[in-house]
């Protein structure tokens, strides 16, 4: 399922011509369906202030991506991504540059509610692995992980694993989950 | 121990246990100040599926308002097999326990159609609409008597919609009786009802005060594509969204 980039520029979707991920020398890319989500999916949400998410790291990263960089409420409050298929932060730069791009997206979340705004955009992060959600709180900790946006949003990184049905179930109200 | 705790103490201890039926169970029997608490979440929420179920709730539960139905808060009608049936059995030959459940607060019917002989029955529910706060249907049938159907219920704080299964176009409906009626969730599983699910993107969500949409299980972007750009003139209301890729 995954492909190992050699080339630093070499454009993961080479159908859509709508998109232009340029992959890192050492970070795998996405093999999956080449067609991905438009970046005004969202746009039209005017109201928009909770979105919740999967990630499938592999998979979906670079839907999700399109997904919270199309959003243009000035209203948003609350990003939740349950996370799976994260690699391990062994390498901290590659690890840090894969999630960058998705911090660019939060931080454009807290830049579009703008200054004056009391609400501040939190982002809850779970993540399926036992001991990956201790590392990335520790890192987050230190200033690690998501540091730009952590200056102007909350980020709230889960411990404890959580399973996808109980996932999906969440936005229904708590008696039909 | 258990019993020299103050009963606020012991509450919260049983709540603890409230997806523990076997312990609920064996602790509703040690002391009469358990019992109802205990029996309190032993019977939040009941799930009828088939005519086995409601007779052997109707042979084994006396009705009435002192009875074990009034613990139900969550009354859950699975209509897909001899569902109708069911719903029939319970209000035709026992009316007497439909309205022993004076508490119910949220009602499941998955398919709702109140084309066929659920009409009837939907139409005398009795007390339940003035109880009920949340519900949760999966339209089946004609939209506008979906519509009606869910005007029946004048507190609803909360309608989940889950991939309804609306054949018509309603065109332009008169929906004076939805005003004001909270929050509106909409479920699309795999987008394979996608476009049905417009017909609750159009007017009616307008009365409400927040709409949520749930996309699980989406196969790639591309229904999702066609499903915003379908929608895109009613979404101004949306506040609150989910997307779950794949099977997972």
């Amino acid at each position: 399922m995954t492909r190992w980039s050699l080339s630093s520029s070499y454009p993961v979707s080479s159908v859509s011509n709508r998109h232009h991920f340029y992959a890192h020398p050492l970070i795998p890319t996405f093999v999956g369906p080449l067609v991905h989500c438009p970046p005004n999916l969202l746009s039209s949400l005017t109201e928009l202030r909770e979105v919740k998410l999967s990630l499938r790291f592999y998979n979906d990263y670079f839907d999700i991506l399109a997904i919270l960089s199309s959003i243009t409420s000035t209203r948003m409050n609350s990003v939740t991504l349950f996370v799976w298929e994260c690699p391990f932060p062994d390498d901290l730069e590659y690890f840090s540059l894969r999630w960058s791009k998705i911090e660019n997206a939060l931080c454009r979340l807290w830049e579009l509610k703008g200054t004056g705004s009391a609400d501040m955009v939190v982002v809850d992060m779970y993540f399926d692995l036992v001991g990956l959600g201790d590392e990335v709180l520790r890192l987050s900790r230190r200033g690690e992980f998501m540091p730009r946006f952590q200056e102007g949003g909350v980020l709230n990184v889960r411990t404890q694993p959580v399973e996808v049905n109980r996932a999906m179930a969440s936005i229904m109200p708590e008696g039909f989950r | 121990m258990l019993l020299t705790l103050p009963q606020e103490t012991v509450n919260e201890v049983i709540a603890h246990l409230h997806s523990d039926e076997c312990t609920l169970q064996s602790l509703s029997v040690v002391a009469k100040r358990l019992t109802e608490e205990c029996r309190r979440h032993l019977f939040a929420s009941i799930h009828i599926d088939s005519e086995t179920k409601i007779d052997r709730w109707c042979h084994t539960i006396l009705p009435g308002e002192d009875g074990l139905s009034r613990y139900v808060r969550l009354l859950d009608f699975d209509t897909w097999s001899d569902g109708l049936w069911c719903l029939s059995a319970l209000l035709h030959e026992h009316p007497a326990h439909l309205y022993s459940f004076t508490q119910v607060e949220q009602l499941k019917i998955c398919p709702l159609d109140p084309r066929k002989r659920q009409g009837n029955l939907l139409e005398s529910l009795g007390h339940l609409p003035s109880t009920v706060r949340s519900i949760y249907i999966r339209p089946a049938g004609d939209y506008l008597a979906t519509l009606n159907f869910l005007a029946l219920f004048p507190h609803l704080e909360t309608t989940v919609v889950t991939s309804p299964l609306i054949y018509r176009d309603p065109g332009v409906v008169d929906v004076p009786n939805l005003l004001h009626r909270g929050d509106l969730i909409l479920k699309v599983c795999r987008l394979n009802t996608g476009t049905n699910i417009l017909s609750w993107l159009t007017r009616p969500t307008t009365c409400y005060r927040r709409v949520g949409l749930g996309l699980v299980k989406v196969d790639n972007p591309t229904p999702l594509e066609r499903f915003f750009e379908a929608c895109s003139d009613s979404l101004e209301s949306v506040q609150f969204i989910s997307c779950f890729f794949g099977e997972q």
